[in-house]
């Protein structure tokens, strides 16, 4: 495994724990509140992702690196990283953009207006999510 | 780059073979790329630019059509 998959793997992680976090807390009742309080929980929902990537990225070589016996380092990219990171970026901003638009339609036909702040999320999660899917399998596949 | 080049194959693994078991990290370094590419273009998946390709002919010192083949597509191809 290299450095790059590993920081794909511990974004999808990171997405899943953060994920699991806010469906658990929807289940109890958290999806109402005010405008302010929804955005405050998912600016938490952010700095929780961002911390999640940062302790995964050092735990995670720590760990690959005693799982394969050799220190994993993060090497410059090459002309192949270039063009797997594009197509990824491209599927991601595809993504994204299907996300965002189709949250538009429920608030076209008049929902609640809190519902734009979890487009606000979760558009730009799932970008990031597809990004990290489409890295791992481009990886595999060329 | 990297998409439709089921027709390019290549004798690297030959080459490094006759270049007295050149390991692949050992190429990657001298053809500026990473390990991870030589594998995927010695395994077929994914063609190299022109560059990395005159590069790679380069180290072994040996003619660029002596690295990689390129076969025409049959008739069934699209």
């Amino acid at each position: 495994m290299t450095s790059k998959e590993m920081m794909a793997w511990v974004q999808l992680l990171g997405v899943a724990a953060v994920g699991g976090w806010l469906g658990w807390d929807a289940l109890n009742g958290g999806v109402v509140g005010s405008t302010a309080e929804i955005a405050q929980k998912l600016l938490w929902a952010v700095g929780a992702m961002i911390g999640f990537n940062i302790g995964g990225a050092i735990i995670g070589t720590i760990v690959v690196s005693i799982a394969q016996r050799e220190e994993l380092k993060d090497e410059p990219a090459d002309e192949r990283d270039h063009a797997v990171i594009a197509r990824s970026q491209r599927n991601s901003g595809i993504a994204t953009s299907i996300v965002a638009a189709l949250a538009l339609i429920p608030l076209a036909l008049g929902a609640d207006a809190n519902l734009a702040i979890y487009a606000l999320f979760v558009a730009p999660v799932i970008g990031g999510t597809i990004n990290a899917v489409s890295e791992l399998y481009y990886y595999r596949t060329m | 780059m990297g998409k439709g080049q089921a027709n390019v194959s290549n004798t690297i693994r030959t080459l490094r073979f006759h270049a007295g078991e050149m390991t692949q990290a050992a190429l990657a370094e001298k053809v500026g790329v990473t390990r991870q590419t030589i594998v995927a273009i010695e395994q077929g998946r994914y063609s190299p630019s022109l560059e990395v390709a005159f590069r790679i002919a380069h180290v072994f010192g040996v003619p660029l059509d002596q690295v990689f083949q390129w076969t025409p597509p049959g008739p069934d191809a699209g």
